[in-house]
């Protein structure tokens, strides 16, 4: 009798919890316990207001004032890009990252969620790889919103171009060398293995037909994978917004280019700048689930100047580079 | 008496070259990889025997073109009876359409198109296989077409070209082309190499194009965009085919393999794409078995038994 009662009051809790989860975190259960890398429109409209939640808007300057979602404070992807002199770095100092996120109104505890335009794929890398600057520099409690801007105004969404006042949060930065990968562990990689690189481009500049302008040389880096961040989001079908694929869809991605499926496998992922790499990044970390995922953040356009005898690979799938791993 | 030898065969080479001069020497040149470059055709406009091909549209046709080239926008290929591809038509209608270009069997055509983009050699390459397919290998295109033409300021004409008929009798070369039931029985047993020269988001499914019904390639194809094997379009270049290196490793890198006897099978979404992948194969680089899925994806993904594989590269399959 008495145990009947303990069974049926631990199932009404886990019913009570699920219910909970499902209401306050639609595309969560894979984030058990933190937060969900993704957060819906409709999640983002019921708690904008929260006291917890830092709402933070990568657009520029210009398009933040002239509207954005209400309560979000503006910090352009601008300030976060890569600086390069000779080796180029994507994520700033970190005294420049706690002045930053400290004057948007982010502490420790802050669940903060990062949006974009959402209409392209760059759009939603940006926000990406704002999530994954977050994650380096130590934060644990990140999102991305899905679809960004564009999903939340299609909708008829409320926006507003008033600033909201900010008191300064107390986040630290602090960099996390588990989310960052240098020069030297790349070319690592490249002379002895010990992980897989993913190239998040489009295969166009993967194969080496063309190259942006910037990148000095054509192709990839030996025996990395092509998965574009292209093909992880819904951008460019239909006009549709671009929205991160479904986790089905994007597990079939992630086996069919070639990634082993044991999450335990050590994963280096770089584009050209380090930004569209964010967005794999998150699917390949913090929706999948693999639990060694770092971006390179020099990319091909430190890995092009600082290679020395290093080679690239030009007009290659790199199939079966992974034989040796 | 080395150097006498030498010399001999320095003297031997000169007259040969001398003797063999004009018509002789063009289709030689033609049958290097069935290429020719605008400063060879500018010197060979008047051969006797040569026809010159435009596959280009009407309107830019008689705006101007290459003097003496003939119209020759098909159609190359056309939906077929069952409404299932776009297909080469029939053959006897291609020999007529063939015979009203003035193409006959000992003519040497040369093929061009406008020569900004890959897709518009592959129209050049889509009339050559057609000619091979007929039996007639005595062709060639024009490296960078007419836009290279133009660039290199030859002369141009509004004159449209009357030709005279000609008497090609086709001869049809039966494996230059494979149909559906043999690419089914291909992919259950496994024997020969598929080439999708598609986009690479085509070929892995993220989008389609939207006359196609279903997404994705046929398992374990290999990739080679026919977008990659000419450099239309960066820095204004025309659209000149790659060079026999690069397109020597884009094979070697696609994972086709190096013996040159091993059947390829090359499609497309229609069968236009896949000629310049069946150009490459078959007269750049050599490979003696190239055969072209001439309804391709769009007959293949009407037919729910054969497989498609979505969200993976081929070789992965």
């Amino acid at each position: 009798m008495e145990k009947r009662t303990i069974i049926k009051n631990i199932f009404l809790l886990a019913i009570f919890t699920v219910i909970a989860f499902g209401l306050n975190t639609p595309v969560s259960l894979y984030a058990w316990g933190g937060v969900s890398p993704l957060v819906s429109t409709s999640w983002l409209d019921k708690h904008k207001g929260d006291k917890n939640v830092v709402l933070i808007d990568v657009r520029t300057e210009a398009n933040y004032g002239f509207a954005h979602i209400p309560n979000a404070v503006s910090i352009p992807y601008g300030k976060l890009e890569p600086k390069c002199a000779k080796e180029c770095y994507m994520i700033p100092p970190t005294k420049e990252i706690t002045r930053l996120f400290q004057n948007a109104g982010v502490n420790k505890n802050s669940h903060v969620v990062v949006y974009a335009h959402g209409n392209t794929t760059s759009d939603a890398s940006k926000a990406a790889a704002a999530y994954w600057v977050l994650k380096a520099m130590g934060h644990k409690k990140v999102s991305m919103l899905n679809g960004g801007f564009t999903k939340w105004t299609f909708e008829g969404r409320v926006v507003t171009n008033e600033v909201p006042k900010v008191k300064k949060g107390n986040f630290q930065a602090k960099r996390n060398p588990a989310a960052v990968a240098d020069f030297s562990e790349v070319a690592k990689v490249v002379q002895k293995g010990g992980a897989v690189l993913v190239d998040a481009r489009n295969s166009v500049q993967y194969f080496g037909h063309e190259k942006r302008m910037d990148v000095t040389c054509y192709g990839h880096i030996p025996g990395a994978i092509n998965l574009p961040a292209d093909f992880l989001n819904n951008s460019g079908v239909n006009r549709a917004p671009a929205t991160i694929k479904d986790e089905k869809d994007l597990a079939t991605m992630v086996v069919g280019v070639g990634i082993p499926k044991a999450k335990s496998t050590p994963i280096i992922v770089y584009c050209n700048t380090a930004q569209l790499a964010g967005l794999n990044y998150l699917v390949l970390k913090d929706i999948l689930g693999y639990q060694d995922v770092k971006v390179y953040d020099g990319s091909m356009l430190e890995y092009c100047k600082v290679r020395g005898k290093l080679p690239v690979e030009r007009f290659s799938w790199s199939i079966g580079s992974l034989r040796n791993l | 008496m080395h150097q006498r030898l030498r010399f001999n065969v320095a003297f031997l080479i000169i007259a040969a070259v001398l003797l063999l001069h004009g018509p002789v020497m063009a289709s030689e040149a033609a049958q290097v990889n069935g290429l020719v470059s605008v400063e060879w055709l500018s010197n060979h406009l008047n051969d006797k025997g040569i026809v010159i091909l435009d596959v280009r549209t009407f309107p830019k046709y008689l705006k101007s073109h290459i003097p003496g080239a003939v119209r020759a926008f098909g159609p190359w290929q056309k939906m077929n009876d069952k409404f299932v591809g776009f297909m080469a038509p029939p053959v006897d209608e291609l020999q007529d359409m063939l015979q009203s270009y003035g193409v006959s069997n000992d003519s040497l055509v040369i093929i061009y198109d406008q020569g900004l983009t890959s897709t518009d050699t592959a129209k050049s390459a889509r009339a050559l296989w057609t000619l091979h397919y007929l039996g007639h290998d005595k062709c060639a295109i024009l490296n960078g077409g007419f836009n290279a033409w133009e660039q290199k300021e030859k002369p141009v004409t509004a004159k449209p070209a009357i030709p005279l008929r000609g008497d090609f009798k086709a001869n049809v070369v039966a494996n230059k082309v494979i149909t559906l039931d043999e690419v089914k029985q291909r992919l259950k047993s496994k024997t020969s190499c598929f080439l999708d020269t598609r986009q690479p988001h085509e070929h892995f499914g993220h989008e389609k194009k939207s006359f196609i019904p279903r997404y994705g390639h046929l398992p374990g194809s290999l990739l080679i965009p026919a977008a990659y094997i000419t450099i239309g379009g960066q820095n204004f270049s025309p659209a000149y085919l790659r060079t026999t290196k690069e397109l020597g490793d884009m094979v070697r890198g696609a994972g086709i393999p190096s013996d040159k006897s091993a059947e390829i099978i090359v499609y497309s979404n229609t069968g236009l794409q896949a000629a310049l992948g069946y150009f490459v194969l078959n007269n750049v680089l050599g490979y003696k078995n190239v055969r072209l899925f001439d309804g391709s994806v769009l007959e293949a993904s009407k037919d729910k038994d054969v497989p498609m594989k979505r969200y993976s590269w081929g070789w992965n399959d």
